[in-house]
């Protein structure tokens, strides 16, 4: 069983992780009733034996042993989170130490500082990027050497801010000196072209984009504005909820009129407060919906931030699933840039949930939509998780990863459905790629993650670009950056997201060529 | 008579898996069945000695193995199907002071470079009355990406090196080792690049066992991306290293498995099944006839053979009178080596609920509608198109129908003795006659314009379909009719029957495995992909980063071209 690091950069990235380890230790105790350490969790998380303090190795054969005392082997005993937590502030880390979940970090895992990076990419780049160059790669390396096969590192951080922006391209194209051959997945947060808080993002969003064409293998764009969105739509479903979430929502912008950082402490304490759950508690619970219940008092629709969070974890959740448990058809990870990467350059990828809830109180209320429904949804505007119009644009490849009681038939029947709605690019009308995991996510009986290749990506670059020439051409605040980094990255950047927007405008233009040519360029090849 | 079996990729152990089992709970069914007669005929003693002695000419196996061992086991070799005792074989003296309470064990290797599929599979087995030798069992951590080069290049040497010895095991352990089989699928990467490889690779151990691949076409659409790109590089590499390559498409058996068998929802599971039930019809086939040839008095099998070994020894240079390898019918569905992808035509196709209810099948109709679907290239036996026929005189414009090098058809019905002794003589006196007719006639001509050596596909002198309708109305009720009238084309050897008695789960069925021109628009379809992808460059860049250059791919779309 191959095993994923999950690097989380900065306070939007340690943020994510917080509720993708949470999710991740519950979507597996859903599975595993006994507790054991098996191969499915191994690729999330190490188990410790307490006396020898040794990795223990996960268990290959349930089946074989049912006698007590090999159970009591794996039992879990110290499990931890195959995470490298990077933060140069103290605080969020420190609130994640001392919550529930803090038992899956210990201090070897975490790089922190504790003076921020004041938005400014180049901060987060170069100067901590060289300062803590060496700590980054004895706190990586210290996770990969207990990996027998180590495959991914997921990094999730957000590309606005200082820190995950600057340090979080820093380590993606340290990852791809150190270890090339391991894929490197970038969760990254975009930040909102419309009405940005941080006056420098577009300038850090557009160097990290930079940064991340080089160096990973996928990126997985997220949408702030999006994700409210999202949030906002689940919210008024529940109907009981919604009076509640006005008044978050409220919050929320008044927040993100100020600074990102101010906001977040105070629905961190508040969310803490209500966490009360300990990890063994939910391993215990056979009953998963009843813990679920129990462990999610009503309160907890306040925070929203965690409903946002909540859907970029269960994205990554079922991205990961099918590696992870079994299935009729097993997409590895590294199957997801091989079929959904056509050229190196164009590794943007929209992903999309369906059904979308934000895993609270979505059991009750939510009424059960049948799998096609659910299909059609997730190629709709509002279920992805980035303001990308699918339907209207040129689709390059497209992958359906489903989870839980779905069957290949489901499956055919829908794609043909699909098929005549989707505009494919011409050389690729078959671009799909479909994974089936049985084991199903948290509290829904299936659901659906669509990444696609698609063209309106482009899109959202263009808003970057427009924001970025805005300031650019008055250098604002240039002076800033160029303390620590050279003034060609700043071209650099504009370059490249130039190259990008061209790309994707080209392939959306392609026309396909006649037979004739094709027969030409045929003959030309072969003989 | 033993094939060892190689599951390669989650498609191919799946399938391999499910193969096993329905072979294994159908030979129990049969063994329990069998006890039934022996306790009819009273005394288990005396059939224990009155059963080896029957098949002791049939097996190649001892008798003495048999006195002591189990029924089961005893079924086991009997078959001498894909299925062996490895372990039973090595403590083949111990037998005798301790009964052996060991299972069955396949004679497989599993290798996937995923552990989960395998890992579920050997849960599975649990409670089985077979299992699979865990020493056999090879997989990776990492997945081979749906990449056939990573599969090829990273994952194929090191798997070969790691399993090698084990398929030599395997081989040696194999009273008359046959031929390998090869279960692979087409479109991810484990399947078809390490596919791909171990068939090279074997090609080069085993210079002159047979190898035999069954592919699994996948969807049209929707599986993987790229699998145009793995479909081509690995038929291509297929073609150059296996000896006949039997094509599964995905996309009949799962329209069977809807619209035929009446699954509301069909999942993968269920076309396992089905493929692993035809596999069981197809592999098992030719064992009951080896048997039937000495024990029986009567004359149809007598008719059999000799109407086989006319062929064989006219034509082929088999040695073996009576035993049907794997080679054997690979020989015969493969008259040219540049001819060697193989498409399956079966019916029926119902439920078996319903086919226990009425027992409505009849050879006449059966065979009609085979006939019928090999001649439209059709998978399912419904909504034929009965307005196509055969159009004199032949003309490749206005007969676009398939064209077929060769066809083996496989009965299977416990009343066959029936209809076959009805239609065996038809058999005979047709086809013997013809085939006698045609080479007395200019037999020579065929060779020499045909010419083995060099010829094209233009030049291939395939005859077109013979209406015999017309010709012999007393053969309108004889099952053979419809093949003869269809199939009697040019090479001496293309048209063989073989059936058997016992039948799993249906009472009377056929399969017809042809090597026929039906693939064309299916490759044709795919190279077209391929080449305006390729055109593009995408996807290119993943499969250079492990060694597979361009050049070595437009080669091999040169290839693919001319195999067409």
């Amino acid at each position: 069983m191959s095993q994923s690091i999950f690097i989380q950069v900065g306070q939007c990235g340690n943020q994510i992780g917080w509720r993708f380890w949470d999710l991740a230790l519950k979507e597996h105790a859903q599975v595993n009733s006994k507790g054991l350490y098996d191969e499915a969790l191994s690729s999330f998380f190490r188990n410790i034996d307490s006396k020898t303090g040794r990795d223990v190795e996960p268990i290959i054969n349930t089946y074989n042993h049912n006698n007590s005392t090999f159970i009591k082997q794996h039992k879990i005993s110290d499990l931890r989170a195959r995470g490298v937590l990077v933060d140069m502030e103290e605080n969020v880390i420190n609130q994640i130490k001392a919550s529930p979940q803090g038992f899956l970090f210990r201090n070897d895992q975490i790089v922190k500082s504790n003076s921020g990076s004041g938005n400014n990419w180049a901060v987060g780049y170069s100067e901590y990027g060289n300062a803590f160059h060496d700590e980054l790669l004895e706190v990586i390396r210290h996770q990969a050497e207990v990996c027998d096969s180590l495959q991914t590192f997921i990094l999730c951080h957000s590309i606005g801010g200082g820190t995950g922006s600057g340090l979080g391209s820093y380590i993606c194209s340290l990852l791809r000196d150190e270890y090339p051959t391991i894929y490197r997945f970038s969760t990254a947060v975009f930040p909102n072209c419309k009405d940005d808080d941080v006056i420098t993002s577009p300038y850090n969003s557009l160097l990290s984009l930079n940064e991340l064409s080089k160096s990973a293998d996928c990126v997985f764009p997220l949408d702030n504005k999006a994700l409210i969105e999202i949030c906002e739509r689940v919210s008024q479903q529940i109907t009981k909820a919604s009076t509640t979430y006005k008044d978050s929502t409220l919050k929320l912008k008044k927040a993100n009129n100020s600074s990102g950082k101010e906001f977040d402490p105070l629905s961190l304490k508040v969310r803490e407060s209500s966490i009360h759950h300990t990890i063994v508690d939910s391993f215990t619970k056979q009953n998963i919906m009843s813990s679920l219940q129990r462990n999610y008092p009503g309160e907890f629709k306040v925070r929203p931030f965690d409903y946002m969070n909540n859907i970029v974890s269960q994205m990554l959740l079922n991205l990961t699933s099918s590696m992870r448990f079994p299935g009729d058809l097993n997409v590895d990870i590294n199957e997801i840039s091989m079929n959904l990467v056509p050229f190196p350059k164009l590794k943007y990828i929209i992903s999309s949930l369906s059904p979308l809830y934000t895993l609270t109180n979505q059991v009750k209320n939510t009424s059960l939509r049948n799998i096609d429904q659910m299909f059609s949804d997730s190629f709709s505007k509002e279920n992805s998780l980035v303001k990308a119009d699918l339907k209207n644009n040129k689709f390059l490849a497209c992958a359906l990863m489903l989870r839980g009681n779905v069957e290949i038939s489901d499956v055919r029947r829908n794609i043909e459905k699909l098929k005549p709605q989707l505009d494919f690019i011409y050389w690729n009308q078959d671009g799909w790629k479909t994974g089936i995991c049985s084991t199903p996510a948290l509290g829904q009986p299936y659901s659906l993650l669509t990444l696609s290749n698609n063209c309106s990506i482009k899109e959202t670059f263009k808003d970057m670009k427009k924001n970025y020439i805005k300031l650019y051409k008055r250098k604002a605040n240039v002076h800033h950056y160029t303390q620590y980094i050279d003034k060609e990255y700043f071209q650099n950047a504009l370059n490249n997201v130039n190259d990008l927007i061209n790309e994707y405008t080209m392939l959306e233009t392609a026309i396909p060529p006649n037979e004739q040519e094709i027969n030409q360029w045929r003959k030309s090849i072969l003989y | 008579m033993s094939i060892v079996v190689i599951q390669i990729g989650q498609c191919g152990n799946q399938i391999g898996f499910n193969f096993f089992n329905t072979l294994s709970s159908y030979l129990d069914k049969k063994y329990n069945i069998s006890r039934n007669t022996d306790n009819l005929s009273s005394s288990n003693k005396c059939t224990e000695k009155v059963e080896p002695n029957n098949k002791e000419n049939v097996t190649l196996t001892d008798v003495k193995v048999h006195s002591y061992t189990k029924h089961k086991e005893y079924y086991q070799r009997f078959f001498n199907i894909p299925q062996d005792i490895n372990k039973k074989k090595l403590m083949k003296n111990d037998l005798k002071t301790k009964p052996s309470t060991e299972k069955l064990k396949a004679r497989a290797i599993l290798i996937d470079s995923e552990v989960k599929v395998i890992k579920n599979i050997i849960r599975q087995t649990k409670g089985r009355s077979w299992q699979y030798n865990e020493n056999n069992i090879y997989h990776e951590q990492i997945g081979a990406a749906n990449n056939w080069s990573f599969g090829y290049y990273i994952h194929g040497p090191k798997a070969y090196e790691a399993i090698k010895d084990r398929i030599k095991v395997e081989v040696e352990n194999c009273t008359n080792f046959d031929s390998f089989l090869i279960i692979q699928s087409l479109a991810g990467g484990t399947g078809s690049g390490l596919g791909s490889y171990f068939t090279e690779m074997l090609r080069k151990d085993y210079p002159y066992s047979t190898i035999v691949n069954l592919a699994v076409w996948p969807y049209q659409t929707g599986e993987v991306v790229v699998q145009n790109y793995n479909i081509i590089l690995s038929i291509a590499h297929l073609y150059k290293y296996s000896d006949a390559i039997l094509l599964i498409f995905n996309n009949e058996f799962h329209t069977i498995c809807s619209s035929r068998l009446n699954y509301k929802i069909v999942s993968f599971q269920h076309i396992n099944t089905l493929i692993a039930d035809t596999m069981v019809n197809l592999f098992l086939n030719k064992k009951p006839l080896q048997t039937s040839t000495p024990f029986t008095t009567n004359n149809i099998p007598r008719l059999k053979t000799r109407n086989l070994s006319i062929f064989q020894y006219q034509h082929l240079q088999q040695k073996i009178e009576q035993n049907v390898t794997m080679q054997h019918l690979i020989q015969q569905l493969c008259p040219l080596p540049q001819y060697k992808l193989l498409s399956l035509k079966f019916v029926p196709q119902t439920s078996t609920g319903m086919v226990e209810q009425f027992n409505f099948t009849n050879w006449n109709g059966l065979l009609r509608s085979l006939s019928q679907m090999a001649l439209t290239d059709k998978s399912i036996d419904e909504k034929l198109n009965w307005t196509i026929n055969i159009k004199k005189p032949y003309n490749e414009l206005t007969n676009p129908y398939q064209w077929f090098i060769s066809n083996v058809l496989i009965l299977r019905g416990k009343s066959i003795s029936s209809p076959v002794e009805d239609h065996s003589r038809p058999i005979s006196s047709s086809i013997i006659p013809l085939e006698n007719s045609k080479r007395n006639g200019n037999i020579s001509d065929y060779y020499k314009e045909d010419s083995f050596s060099n010829y094209d596909v233009n030049d291939l002198k395939l005859y077109k379909y013979r209406d015999k309708k017309k010709d012999d109305p007393v053969e309108l009720i004889s099952s053979q009719l419809y093949f003869n009238y269809n199939y009697t084309i040019s090479f001496p050897n293309k048209f063989n029957t073989y059936f058997s008695h016992d039948s799993y789960k249906y009472s009377q069925s056929a399969y017809l495995i042809s090597n026929s021109t039906a693939i064309i628009p299916k490759l044709e379809e795919v190279i077209e992909k391929v080449s305006r992808m390729y055109s593009t460059k995408a996807y290119i860049y993943q499969y250079n980063k492990y060694g597979l250059s361009n050049e070595h791919f437009e080669k091999i779309m040169l290839n693919i071209e001319q195999s067409k």
